[in-house]
């Protein structure tokens, strides 16, 4: 018999592809927009998929998650993380299909240029993605951007080497994020914003929202994340991303987890509907 | 040295612990004199092979509290309805049933019967268990333990009956149980390990559990304590000595992290003295509610204290178990985070393994020992595989596990133990079990 895993693929994309009837009517509020993603320039859909949450399934079932994300729902923007567990997901979603159909964010906690170019390989060997869309220098904590720029040296020499096409920040402290507002070689920031005021590690909500607005209004692309808390919020699913949507001015993308296309479902629904009357 | 390599498989493990994620990879494990040597994609590699396509590979579960001789005694015996109207509480009639076999059967036959759990462990895909086992029975397990490779953790314990808990006072000579230690350790380190336990520390005279305490620290062993396993007894503590026992135990410096605890009721209310202390704490869920003792699970992402599973007095196979703690944790949220089948599998590993104070067991990992079990998951059950650990938790039987491999060594292979006869190790353990029965029905036990 075959590899388990591969055959389960195929059934469950046909699976997947019936559903296209139950949602017919409101296709048009179940498809992510495509926006431009601040400096880097790259073209992404507004709702990234965290993909934390597929790590437990077969690799070639999460790829087939994240192709149907992309194609049904326009959720062509994967966030990834070689410490999550979900590379093997997104190395079968791009076996599956050309590079292009995905843009791709993944990130390095490094401090030094060896340690940036030993996750690089690493992504590079897990991935196979012939090149990377973003790199993050990932989870920056107050007063550790010097400490960590020759990390960022190792990204900016990759990126003239054509081997990544951005470079940003993700970070849970709004200070950091301010400082990476102004800095030019950072494209890309991705910031914790929920109704619960979690996952920070410095500062407060309101400074993250004002750090937010400057780094938006300085042309960096802005990326929300942990918007539920990791889940912890869904029992106030339409509250928690209503939340964040009244922030919608400053924010290009909304990164959420899923585990199920059924979960992206509801959360476009509600995003869509928010900014449709904005 | 010995190879074997296990090819094509879907692996779960876990290879970055601080990250509370569970890894998935398709490759191969290369296993050298009874170690994971190599992860990944092996597969020219010159070793003796088994072929994993559709299967899934797990590290071996680790049973962190089970009674092995009980578990074939009492089997379909024991209900937890008798807890209504009565005073006799399953727990009491086990040890009740236990002691008249401890009192009636020779070493040989204790062997026979814990053979029957023993094998049900390992076909079950159980690799290693921690076991308080009354001292008369310590010998025969240890016996068993060496010649099936089973890792077992033997806390030589000594049971309560009701003439003792009517005195209130434990008749506990320690001496018995160091005994034990003195004569198998070390038997076969990283195979058979020696502990102290007791099975009645809330009723008893609690200066046993510091002489246990005592001799644990002075001879460098663990030990395991059964806590609150009913409400009744949590009460019966209380009454006696104005505090509960686990905030009786904090407080006397007993607890710590080479200390086991079973089922404590009172978990909720003193997690903060458990996280303090380090302790460790096993959860037994189809016991647990038997005994109408809702005690919540904690999930691995607030897993301080460290959340074990075990199947106390059931039958020890592991799978029926996480299923219950998978179930029964939804139903039992108290503030916590439903349980789920990643939870449950996790308590069953990694958490295992911590409790036991091994860092080698738990994971399939380069550089652990290899323990390790393949589910087949292309039969009418497990198929289509989605989730793996889902499927194994919710719906997997021990007959979905294929393969069960122990420091390197196959046990099992094609859904059949090897070198093993089935038929004798039934026939033995049964007649070993009607003997005690038929005393146990001359003394009014059953």
């Amino acid at each position: 018999m075959k590899h388990g895993p591969v055959f389960t693929a195929k059934r469950i994309r046909g699976r997947e592809t019936n559903s296209l009837h139950v949602v017919g009517e409101e296709k048009s509020n179940l498809r992510a927009k495509r926006v431009i993603f601040g400096q880097s320039g790259l073209e992404v859909s507004q709702v990234c998929f965290g993909t934390e949450h597929i790590v437990q399934c077969v690799p070639a079932y999460g790829g087939q998650i994240l192709v149907d994300a992309a194609e049904i729902y326009g959720v062509f923007f994967i966030d990834t993380d070689m410490s999550y567990g979900s590379h093997p997901q997104v190395a079968a979603a791009l076996q599956l299909r050309e590079r292009s159909s995905f843009v791709i964010s993944t990130k390095t906690y490094a401090k030094t240029e060896e340690e940036a170019q030993k996750d690089l390989n690493r992504i590079f060997v897990e991935l196979n993605p012939l090149y990377i869309d973003i790199v993050l220098l990932h989870r920056v904590q107050s007063g550790e951007l010097d400490e960590r720029r020759p990390a960022l040296e190792f990204l900016i020499d990759a990126k003239e080497r054509r081997i990544i096409r951005s470079i940003g920040l993700s970070t849970h402290s709004p200070d950091v994020a301010a400082a990476a507002a102004s800095m030019s070689e950072i494209e890309v920031v991705y910031v914790t914003l929920n109704k619960d005021g979690s996952r920070l590690d410095s500062g407060t909500m309101v400074e993250m929202t004002q750090a937010l607005e400057q780094a938006h209004r300085n042309g960096k692309g802005t990326c929300v994340i942990k918007i539920l808390n990791r889940g912890r919020l869904l029992p106030d699913l339409e509250g928690s991303l209503e939340w964040v949507l009244q922030y919608h001015e400053h924010i290009d993308v909304y990164c959420i987890g899923f585990h199920a296309l059924w979960e992206m479902r509801e959360d476009l629904r509600i995003i869509n509907e928010y900014l449709a009357i904005r | 040295m010995d190879h074997l390599l296990i090819r094509g498989g879907l692996i779960v493990t876990y290879f970055y612990e601080d990250f509370d994620t569970v890894k998935i990879m398709e490759g191969d494990v290369l296993i050298e004199d009874g170690f994971i040597t190599k992860i990944g994609k092996l597969s020219d590699h010159a070793a003796k092979a088994i072929d994993a396509h559709g299967k899934v590979i797990l590290p071996g579960f680790i049973n962190t509290h089970c009674h092995l001789l009980a578990a074939s005694l009492c089997k379909g015996l024991v209900e937890g309805h008798h807890l209504y109207g009565s005073v006799m509480t399953p727990k009491r009639r086990i040890a009740k049933l236990v002691h008249v076999a401890l009192s009636c059967l020779s070493q040989e036959e204790m062997e026979a019967v814990l053979q029957l759990a023993v094998m049900e462990c390992i076909s079950g895909g159980t690799t290693a268990v921690l076991d308080p086992c009354p001292i008369p029975a310590c010998g025969p397990l240890i016996h068993l333990a060496a010649l099936t490779g089973l890792r077992t953790h033997v806390a030589a314990t000594r049971i309560t009956d009701d003439q003792v808990r009517q005195q209130k006072h434990e008749l506990w000579d320690l001496n018995e149980s160091v005994e034990v230690w003195s004569q198998h350790h070390p038997v076969n380190p990283g195979g058979v390990e020696i502990w102290l336990g007791h099975q009645a520390s809330d009723i008893c005279d609690q200066t046993v559990v510091r002489d246990i305490r005592d001799a644990c620290s002075r001879l460098g062993m663990r030990m395991t304590l059964d806590v609150g396993q009913t409400a009744e007894e949590e009460e019966e503590f209380r009454q006696k000595f104005g505090v509960n026992l686990i905030e009786f135990l904090s407080k006397a410096g007993l607890l710590g992290p080479d200390v086991v605890l079973s089922h404590c009721t009172s978990m909720g209310e003193e997690r903060s003295r458990l996280e303090a202390s380090g302790v460790h704490v096993v959860h037994c869920a189809r016991s647990a509610v038997e005994n109408r003792s809702m005690i919540p699970f904690y999930p691995r992402y607030s897993a301080i204290p460290n959340v074990a599973a075990g199947t106390d007095y059931h039958s020890p196979g592991m799978l029926n178990e996480l299923r219950a703690i998978g179930l029964v944790g939804k139903m039992n949220t108290m503030g916590v985070e439903w349980t789920k089948a990643t939870d449950v599998f996790y308590a069953a590993t990694v958490a295992g393994a911590k409790a036991l104070g091994r860092e080698d067991i738990g994971r399939v990992r380069e550089g652990c020992r290899a323990d390790l079990i393949l589910v087949d998951m292309e039969g009418f059950r497990l198929f289509p595989m989605t989730f793996p650990l889902m499927n194994v938790v919710y719906d997997g039987e021990s007959s979905d596990i294929d393969t069960v491999i122990i420091n390197g060594k196959v046990i099992k292979q094609d859904g059949r133990l090897l070198g093993i006869e089935e038929d004798s190790i039934v026939e033995n353990a049964g007649d070993a079990i009607e003997k005690c029965w038929s005393r146990a029905r001359e003394l009014g036990v059953l």
